[in-house]
């Protein structure tokens, strides 16, 4: 039959369109559309008046710091109350990729719901009440702050003075500019970049993607020295700029929830402090701040999961043991005290022996 | 002519003699019937054991307080290893087993035209696919209504349902995970065009559902992973938080389909062109 | 159909299996109406060709005409006028007889499927199936198999049927009952293609035969031509048996002195024409006591078309 290699052809066409569907259709889009321009300082007053939008959408994170990977370790899987340590809640924000849905409905309401395997966690804000629900512990906490002692941070200022307060303050170590257009889960995006002066960091820049339309900052990326790909990134990965159902933020803990109910003054965050963490002294200036936390930090940090994930990850140096990424080094002195900054781990142990 | 009384017909009756003989295999029924076990034997483990707050899954807890839960706790266990087992073994007989019998060359020269065969076949397989998925549903609730409380549902997001959406949601679990396997099945189908020897075939298909599970937790390649067929198999969750998510539906139909168009035409390439001589 | 049309006609007739030569340029032509015996070893290419018109597999060359269309081409629209048994039946063991038709009838989209149980019932009684209908094939003996199997090929009137092997499996009352089946149908103006290795068999029931040897034609004609050209030996019985002897080294006949006095016996080393024969030595004068032409039975002529015969071919 000479026509039986035609059998063969749908099979051989499928692929090819499949994969030039995927391949194209993100290309179709105009990767840099062209938008007015705009400068630095419009550019941070837009993002200050965006405070007031309402959407939903989903948010993606994603760190690629070169570390290890500890997704066994940290693993959401295991039931035990161990993986809700801050130690694995950390490791698991900075190896892997998290997303969350996120609903927005005004300055002050709020939803945010993180995904894991068959199981989420809420954090809910609703003006001044916030809940907060795990569905693997069935648990409640209720947060309530006292109301009008609440000081009303930004409101009383202008988005104009905003930006010129955020980069008078940035001024001195970063130089700050406004790079082509680009494209953040499907609209329009100016970029913002950030690039410290100093050289001593290892933070090489900072881009921010903000929405043509609304001024809400729809992505961040932080790129270490010498790195093309971003290592830390938080963006959404679809956005959806419609009024939300105010029934969204009206939270009824579920019948057989164990609740936990917080007072909370209304000058601290509307989060509930964990635990009594001593200020950080920081030393330097800019980029390359180091924070350093006092002896006995260390060994607050742990159960024994804790010190099972930190044997992995803490390398031995001189005077202690270290933890380096591409973006920010830590390093554990042998007296217990710890040193954070985005520098590299030598200018950490020379501040240690300060 | 002895055909000029009759019309060519639309030929629905095979599609209607394949479910038919899918459903009355003995083979297939216990395969029903062990899935059906699923929820059962879960839920008199929960209700016979004291301790409910022990390790497992994370619903396990939930289905002492909540009866409704064992659907969902049931067809959790089912994804990763029971469904696609029966899944495969009714994918993998599709043509490999007619071709066994020997029974494939009389529906040929009946004819019932390749192509036409090779989409009745797959639509049996489908069915079994929706009906293996709403067997553990409907079995779970049940079972769960029988030996535990029912109350308002809880879901994910920690908001409430009343009776009649969570029929909604269970409906949407049954289409979500039936559909979850429509891919594996292409792959089976295709598998069972190459052989003529149904066991190899649903051991292939089987195997490469456990592959593609574990080349889905291997985090060096996170760049394989929206592409395998079993990525979206647990995204049951979306259709179980507040407000409701399509986000994994519409990823999942998306893949699923390509799969199914993939290991569809290759099926057809290869069972159009071959010579049946068992 | 009219007469003299055919029902199956191949040109060139090629399959081949890797370097194998299954079935090697078979050019054969079956007349309607005729009761078409194929004959050949266990492997001489039989099963291979009614695949190739069943358009089971595929050709490597050569063309096929069935009741008048082109095939594989027009496949969809001549199967439902073909009836056909293909090595041997196959059956869903987990189905009951008459549910085993009812599943193959369903594949026929020309099938009604108001009349399928009237049509499956009348299969089933014909081939004397009806008291074991609802049993499941798997309890069925291999004869009710291949009853079964012939009850499928007649599901709906046909106008040609495809029957390989017909009698495998069946006791002598059903091979009886076969050959009484395929004459019936024959009768009915049917067009019967039997394959079969067994000789009898396609003595018995055929008027045409073909036959094959290591995937070749051989031979192909009417049953009676297949028999004249296997005559290999007249003897004659005579007292003018000079003349005699001058007859038929005209004919190039080396001829020997014969079993009693008066006769002589040749061998026909050549296809002479016996009548012809016969008629040259009345016309020579030759008084005739006796003149037989001694076959060698169509059994021999089978064998010697064959080489080995029935031994499988490699």
């Amino acid at each position: 039959m000479p026509s039986k290699w035609t059998r063969w052809i749908p099979a051989a066409l499928v692929p090819i369109v499949a994969v030039a569907g995927v391949v194209l259709i993100p290309i179709a889009a105009d990767a840099t559309p062209a938008l007015p321009e705009k400068s630095p300082q419009q550019l941070l007053e837009f993002i200050a008046g965006s405070a007031d939008a309402q959407y939903s959408g989903t948010v993606e994170q994603s760190s690629h710091l070169g570390l290890p990977d500890l997704s066994s370790l940290g693993s959401s899987y295991r039931g035990g109350a161990g993986s809700d340590s801050p130690v694995s809640a950390a490791v698991e924000l900075l190896t892997g990729t998290n997303s969350a849905r996120v609903f927005v409905g005004g300055p002050d309401t709020a939803r945010i719901q993180v995904t894991d395997t068959l199981a989420e966690r809420d954090v809910i804000r609703n003006g001044a009440e916030a809940w907060t629900y795990d569905s693997k512990t069935n648990a409640v906490q209720h947060v309530t702050a006292t109301p009008g002692t609440r000081p009303d941070t930004g409101a009383t200022r202008t988005p104009a003075e905003l930006a010129t307060q955020f980069i008078d303050g940035l001024e001195p170590s970063t130089t700050i500019s406004v790079t082509e257009t680009a494209r953040v889960a499907g609209r329009a995006v100016y970029q913002l970049v950030l690039t410290p002066d100093d050289d001593a960091t290892l933070v090489g820049s900072v881009i921010l993607s903000v929405d043509s339309e609304t001024g809400l900052p729809l992505d961040v990326r932080i790129f270490a020295d010498g790195q093309s790909d971003a290592a830390f990134a938080v963006g959404f990965s679809s956005i959806d700029f419609s009024a939300q159902d105010a029934s969204l933020f009206n939270f009824t803990p579920p019948a057989g929830a164990t609740v936990e109910e917080h007072q909370v003054d209304g000058n601290s965050d509307t989060a509930p402090d964990k635990g009594e963490f001593t200020k950080p002294e920081v030393t330097g200036a800019g980029w390359s701040s180091i924070a350093e936390l006092p002896a006995g930090t260390a060994s607050d940090l742990g159960d024994s999961e804790a010190s099972a994930l930190l044997d992995q990850v803490l390398v031995p140096v001189t005077g202690g043991r270290a933890l380096e990424t591409s973006l920010v080094s830590v390093f554990l002195a042998n007296d217990g005290r710890v040193l954070v900054g985005a520098v590299a781990i030598d200018q950490l142990q020379a501040a240690a022996a300060q | 002519m002895s055909q000029s009384d009759t019309r060519r017909n639309l030929g629905l009756a095979l599609l209607g003699s394949e479910i038919t003989i899918v459903f009355r295999r003995r083979r297939n029924q216990a395969m029903l019937l062990a899935l059906a076990a699923v929820p059962i034997l879960i839920a008199v483990a929960v209700r016979l054991s004291s301790n409910t707050s022990g390790r497992g899954p994370a619903f396990l807890a939930s289905i002492s307080e909540n009866g409704l839960f064992v659907a969902l706790t049931a067809l959790t266990v089912s994804i990763p290893l029971f469904l696609p087992l029966t899944v495969g073994v009714v994918a993998g007989d599709t043509i490999a087993g007619e071709a066994n019998l020997g029974t494939l060359r009389y529906l040929l020269i009946s004819p019932a035209g390749r192509l036409r065969l090779l989409l009745v076949k797959y639509a049996g397989a489908a069915a079994f696919c929706l009906a293996a998925t709403a067997i553990v549903v409907i079995a779970g609730v049940a079972i769960g209504a029988a030996l535990f409380p029912v109350r308002p549902v809880t879901l994910l997001s920690g908001d409430t349902i009343d009776g009649a959406e969570y029929a909604v949601r269970c409906l949407l679990l049954i289409a979500y995970v039936s559909m979850s396997m429509l891919g594996l099945s292409a792959i089976g189908l295709f598998l069972s065009t190459l052989t003529t020897v149904p066991v190899g075939a649903m051991a292939a298909t089987i195997v490469l559902s456990a592959a593609s599970q574990i080349l889905d937790v291997l985090p060096q390649l996170a760049w394989l992973h929206p592409w395998l067929f079993s990525h979206y198999w647990l995204g049951i969750a979306d259709l179980l938080t507040s407000p409701i998510s399509f986000d994994s539906f519409q990823s999942n139909a998306l893949l699923q389909l390509g799969y199914i168009a993939v290991f569809g035409t290759l099926a057809y390439g290869r069972f159009a062109t071959k010579d049946v001589l068992s | 159909m009219t007469d003299g049309a055919l029902a199956i006609e191949t040109h060139g007739l090629t399959k081949r299996f890797g370097s194998q030569l299954a079935v090697n340029q078979l050019d054969i032509a079956v007349p309607s109406g005729s009761v078409f015996g194929f004959l050949g070893p266990n492997g001489s290419g039989k099963t291979t060709t009614i695949r190739m018109l069943l358009g089971l597999a595929s050709a490597t060359s050569g063309e096929i005409r069935m009741l008048g269309s082109a095939m594989p081409q027009s496949l969809q629209s001549v199967l439902p006028r073909v009836g056909a048994l293909v090595e041997g039946p196959a059956i869903y063991p987990f189905l009951s007889g008459r549910a085993n038709l009812a599943r193959l009838d369903s594949a026929d989209r020309f099938a009604s499927s108001r009349t399928r149980t009237a049509r499956v019932d009348a299969a089933l009684d014909r081939v004397g199936l009806t008291h074991a209908a609802r049993k499941k094939a798997h309890a069925y003996s291999l004869g009710m198999k291949q009853r079964l199997g012939i009850a499928n090929a007649l599901l709906t009137p046909r106008d040609l049927l495809i029957l390989d092997e017909p009698t495998n499996g069946l006791d002598p009352q059903g091979t009886r009952e076969m050959r009484n089946l395929i004459r019936s149908l024959a009768a009915e103006g049917t067009t019967v293609f039997v394959s079969s290795h067994l000789l009898a068999e396609i003595e018995q029931t055929c008027s045409h035969v073909a036959v094959m040897s290591a995937g070749r034609l051989v031979a192909q004609g009417t049953l009676d031509d297949l028999r004249a050209e296997g005559v290999t030996r007249v003897e004659v019985r005579t007292p003018d048996l000079d003349l005699a002897r001058e007859v038929l080294a005209r004919w190039g006949l080396q001829s020997q002195p014969g079993p009693i006095d008066s006769s002589l016996t040749a061998a026909l080393t050549t296809s002479v024409p016996v009548e012809q024969l016969s008629e040259a030595l009345v016309i020579a004068g030759v008084r005739l006591r006796g003149f037989t032409a001694e076959g060698a039975s169509l059994e021999d002529r089978f064998v010697a078309l064959t080489g080995e015969g029935f031994d499988v071919a490699e």
